[in-house]
């Protein structure tokens, strides 16, 4: 059965502090801002920016936010990461860190933060099951918000290179008619989508 | 006619009774599902990056450090069972080993001063577990799994008398479907550990009481890392 779609309003700013640029065979990282509290960035939102960094026009090499934590492992955990691009420099005296970056050429670090949450929800529907069959009825409605923003690193020059905000909104809809009809608006692939392109455009460009 | 109605309704009761088995056997299940939980924590140990102080250390992991396991029953969620005595003990080996230049494991019997001074041994850690705690989206309202590990980490000096005790709280969440209730506590459950042990890996040698006693160790190499 072919998905329906709603509407997904979004908008993309970016925010430039240095020049930037990728050579061949660097790498970048994207990595979710942990915290301890109920708003945190999903993994499936960090997951998606990797695929489609690594795919598209330039495809930019990735190393897995998980592969660089282990291989970083104990400077980037959730109590332990540099909250800053001024902390790089006492980052980088530890011993071995600088060299195990070297050694993946990393070049660009991506700090995620935000989340989708749902705004609003109305609506009902029921749906039953007999020995003669079933079906739904009614209609029920939820409204998202995906607000993330990227803070990246350039780890050659120990600085911010700059920020890039998305903010993607939809309301989603399950019309019940015998069957349940899903017409689903996806704020959070919207803003992936966008911020990911918005990142390339970024690193690759001037 | 009245051949075709019969075989009729002999098809429709016949698809009836397969629904109500279905039925049953989906509530079954999950009721099942609802009743107990063991989660057996395991996941990849990392190598931390760090100093490694040149020391020769023993280190003596009791019974119940090793197979140290957690029980609880939550109102509607059932009985759970949380394992990871086994994880731990791999996670510390790889933190000591990395942390220290020679680790000797040891038994109950080898924490006696002949023991440690006819090992030539620098000190011995005893590591302990002395909470665990976990949290459901059912208990906590919100929507995510959360644990946490209380470690008290013990140092004795040469004569095996302790020189002091630090305790360390390892803190991990993980998000989780309905259904992913075990997995989503086996990664909290890991990233406790990760966090406790990244705690430990960066602080445990600036701890005063380590390193006021390791400054007793005529060792010119390591006074240089532990005056940092």
């Amino acid at each position: 059965m072919a998905l329906l779609t709603g509407c997904v309003s979004s908008r993309i700013e970016q925010s430039r502090q240095g020049v930037t640029g990728i050579g061949s065979g660097e790498a970048m990282v994207v990595l979710g801002r942990a915290s301890y509290n109920d708003r945190e960035t999903e993994e499936s939102f960090t997951a998606c920016l990797e695929d489609i960094l690594v795919s598209g026009s330039p495809p930019i090499r990735m190393i897995s936010q998980t592969e660089f934590r282990d291989d970083l492992y104990p400077w980037f955990e959730a109590r332990t990461s540099p909250k800053s691009a001024r902390d790089l420099g006492a980052l980088f005296a530890q011993p071995g860190v600088q060299h195990r970056i070297q050694q993946a050429n990393i070049r660009y670090l991506a700090w995620i933060e935000g989340d989708t949450v749902t705004v609003d929800s109305g609506g009902s529907m029921s749906c039953t099951i007999s020995t003669f069959g079933g079906g739904c009825f009614g209609m029920s409605y939820w409204e998202q918000d995906a607000s993330y923003e990227a803070s990246i690193w350039d780890l050659h020059n120990l600085n911010a290179a700059g920020q890039i905000s998305a903010d993607a909104n939809g309301t989603s809809y399950i019309a019940g008619l015998i069957l349940p009809i899903p017409i689903l608006a996806r704020p959070g692939n919207a803003a992936c989508q966008g911020l990911a392109e918005q990142i390339r455009q970024f690193i690759v460009g001037a | 006619m009245v051949h075709l109605t019969t075989r009729r309704w002999v098809q429709v009761g016949a698809v009836s009774n397969l629904i109500k088995r279905f039925v049953v056997l989906s509530a079954t299940l999950l009721l099942l599902a609802a009743c107990s939980r063991t989660v057996v924590v395991s996941g990849t140990v990392p190598t931390p990056l760090v100093a490694q102080l040149p020391v020769r250390l023993g280190v003596y992991y009791s019974d119940s450090f090793k197979t140290y396991s957690y029980e609880e029953s939550l109102k509607n969620e059932g009985n759970w069972t949380i394992d990871f005595g086994q994880q731990n003990v791999l996670f510390f080996r790889q933190l000591f080993a990395t942390l220290f230049r020679e680790v000797v494991e040891l038994d109950a019997s080898q924490l006696s001063l002949e023991a440690v001074q006819g090992l030539d041994l620098d000190a011995v850690l005893i590591p302990e577990i002395e909470e665990y705690g976990f949290l459901t989206p059912g208990i906590s309202g919100l929507n995510f799994y959360s644990a946490s590990v209380k470690y008290k980490i013990g140092l004795l000096n040469r004569e095996a008398v302790s020189v002091g005790e630090w305790r360390v709280v390892g803190y991990g969440k993980s998000e989780g479907g309905s259904f992913q209730g075990g997995q989503a506590v086996n990664s909290a459950t890991l990233l406790a550990i990760r966090d406790g042990g990244a705690r430990i890996a960066i602080n445990f040698p600036r701890l005063d009481f380590v390193r006021g006693y390791f400054a007793t160790i005529d060792r010119e190499e390591l006074s240089g890392l532990i005056r940092d």
